[in-house]
C-alpha cells in the first residue's frame, strides 16, 4: 500500500521544509519525540536517517549575514569538518566550501533561474543583487547562443575589477535551470574545480 | 519589541485562532505581555473572545484613520492581554484590509501597534493570498499549523513556497518556528500511521513535539468564547498549551546561544 509520503506533494513538501530549515539553520529545541504529551504508547518517536544525536542543538542566529565583496587578496575556507551535513542546503554549501577551499576561490553562490539562492558561501552581493545579476547573465547566455547560432553556451567569465572575476556557469538538474557563480582571482584558471562542482551539485539536488 | 508571531496555515479549519487565543493566554498568565490581532476577516479571534461584547472597533479602523493604535487594542479585565480584533462588519471592510495588503498599509499598521508587548500574535486567514503576505513579511515567525489529514498535508507545498519567497524578497529574518499538529484524534489508526510517516520523513526540529488533542472543550470554550483553560474542568485540556508555550521559550533560549566549538563559548562578561 503506498504511503502518504510517497505523494509528489509531500515529497516536494520535505524538500521545502529542508531547504526552509536549512537557510535559517537548525530549529533550536531538545529532541525528543512528537506526541510527548500524548497518553503513553501514543508518543511517535522521530526516526530521521542521519538526524543529529539527541540533545541540545545548537541553532544560528535568525538574521542571515551578509558578506562583504572581497577585493583584495583569496581568503582561505573553512575546514569542510566545520560545515554540518544534514540537510541539503548544507551538503551544498559543503560543496561550495570544498570548491573554494581546493581552487583558492573568494565565494560561490548556487542559484535557481530566479536567482533564488540554494547555497551561499562568503556572496559577494546580497540576495537581491544575486537575483538581478543572475538574471542578467542568464539572459546573455541565451542571446550569445541565439546570435552565434550556437547551443553550448553556458559559461560566462566576467572581470569586475582589476584583480577578480565572476564566473557563471549554467547547468541543468532535470528540466530547471540552475547557475553556480564563483568569486576568485584573474589569474585562475577555475573551470576544472566548476565543471567537478557542477556533478556533485546535481548528485546532491537529486 | 518582541517577537511578533503569525499563526498561519494553508487549509481552514485547522485550529489557528484556538491556538492564537490559547497560546497567548497561557503566555499572558505567565507573565508576558501579549498582544493578539485578529488579521482574518472572518473575525475568528475577535469572535471567539466576544471582543464585540466590549467593541466593534478593529483593524480596518485603524487602516482608515478612525482610530489610533493607541486606541485600538482592548485589554481583557483580568488584564492579561490585550485583542485587537479585524472590525470587518461588512464586505466593504474585507476589501478595505485586502487592499491594504496590496499596497502595504497593512504591515505598517501592525508595525505601529505592536510596540510594547513581549509577544504578538497574528491570527492569520487560511492560504496564501496577499493579507497572509503582509503579516509574513512584517513578522519575525510563523507557526504553522497542520492536521494529520490527506489535503492538509499535500496542500502544503504551495504555502512552504510562499514562506520561501517571502524570506527571500521581504523578510529574511522570517523563522519557520515549527510545525503543530492539531484536533489530534488518537484512536484514529490513519492518523497515527500518518503522523509517524511525517516524524520519519522530515527533519526531526520541524515539528513541535506537543500535539494538541481534539477535545470537546474546545468547542465548549468558543461558545463560552475563553481561553480553554478558563473553562471548568479545562485545564487539563488546556496542558498541552501549557508545554507548548515552554516549547516555544525553550527555541527562543537556545535560539542564538553557543555553538559547536569550544572556542566559542563565551564568558559571561
Amino acid at each position: 500500500m503506498s504511503k502518504l509520503t510517497d505523494s509528489s506533494e509531500l515529497q516536494e513538501a520535505m524538500s521545502l521544509f529542508q531547504d526552509l530549515l536549512g537557510e535559517q539553520g537548525s530549529a533550536a529545541g531538545f529532541s525528543g519525540p512528537i506526541g510527548r504529551n500524548l497518553e503513553a504508547g501514543v508518543a511517535i518517536p522521530s526516526v530521521v536517517s542521519g538526524s543529529p544525536d539527541p540533545g541540545i542543538m545548537p541553532s544560528d542566529p535568525g538574521r542571515p549575514v551578509r558578506s562583504e565583496v572581497v577585493t583584495q587578496g583569496v581568503p582561505v575556507a573553512p575546514a569542510i569538518d566545520e560545515i554540518e551535513g544534514e540537510f541539503r542546503g548544507d551538503r551544498l554549501e559543503n560543496v561550495l566550501i570544498a570548491m573554494c577551499r581546493r581552487g583558492g576561490f573568494s565565494g560561490a553562490v548556487v542559484s535557481d533561474t530566479t536567482g533564488l539562492p540554494l547555497a551561499v558561501f562568503n556572496s559577494p552581493v546580497d540576495n537581491e543583487r544575486i537575483a538581478a545579476f543572475t538574471s542578467v547573465l542568464g539572459g546573455a547566455l541565451d542571446k550569445a547562443g541565439l546570435f552565434l547560432e550556437q547551443h553550448g553556451a553556458e559559461y560566462i567569465s566576467m572581470d569586475i575589477n582589476y584583480e577578480d572575476k565572476v564566473v557563471v556557469r549554467r547547468f541543468f538538474f532535470g528540466d530547471l535551470e540552475m547557475y553556480l557563480m564563483v568569486l576568485c582571482a584573474q589569474s585562475m584558471d577555475e573551470r576544472a574545480e566548476v565543471e567537478m562542482s557542477i556533478e556533485q551539485i546535481v548528485s546532491i539536488l537529486g | 519589541m518582541g517577537r511578533i508571531l503569525t499563526v498561519a496555515s494553508q487549509k481552514g479549519g485547522v485550529g489557528k485562532t484556538t491556538t492564537a487565543l490559547n497560546l497567548g493566554y497561557t503566555l499572558a498568565r505567565l507573565g508576558h505581555s501579549v498582544l493578539l490581532v485578529d488579521a482574518d476577516p472572518q473575525g475568528g479571534i475577535a469572535i471567539a473572545s466576544n471582543l464585540k461584547k466590549k467593541t466593534d472597533v478593529g483593524l480596518v479602523n485603524l487602516l482608515r484613520g478612525e482610530v489610533s493604535a493607541e486606541d485600538v487594542a482592548v485589554t481583557t479585565k483580568d488584564g492579561s492581554m490585550s485583542i485587537v480584533g479585524s472590525g470587518v462588519m461588512t464586505p466593504a471592510d474585507t476589501v478595505c484590509i485586502e487592499d491594504a495588503a496590496r499596497d502595504g498599509q497593512l504591515q505598517l499598521a501592525i508595525q505601529g501597534i505592536c510596540g510594547g508587548y513581549d509577544y504578538v500574535f497574528l491570527d492569520a486567514p487560511a492560504g496564501v493570498g496577499g493579507i497572509v503576505t503582509s503579516l509574513l513579511t512584517v513578522s519575525d515567525g510563523v507557526i504553522l499549523m497542520l492536521r494529520c489529514r490527506s489535503l492538509v498535508l499535500k496542500s502544503l507545498p504551495i504555502f512552504l513556497k510562499l514562506l520561501r519567497e517571502v524570506r527571500f524578497q521581504h523578510n529574511p529574518a522570517l523563522q519557520l518556528e515549527g510545525a503543530l499538529v492539531t484536533m489530534w484524534q488518537g484512536d484514529n489508526e490513519l492518523e497515527r500511521q500518518t503522523l509517524k510517516e511525517l516524524a520519519q520523513s522530515v527533519p526531526e526540529a520541524l515539528f513541535f513535539r506537543t500535539v494538541i488533542p481534539e477535545d470537546d472543550n474546545f468547542e465548549h470554550a468558543s461558545i463560552k468564547a475563553v481561553p480553554v483553560i478558563l473553562l471548568p474542568g479545562g485545564r487539563e485540556t488546556a496542558r498541552p498549551y501549557l508545554e507548548l508555550a515552554m516549547e516555544l521559550k525553550e527555541r527562543e533560549l537556545l535560539r542564538g546561544i553557543g555553538g559547536d566549538a569550544d572556542e566559542q563559548t563565551d564568558g559571561l562578561f
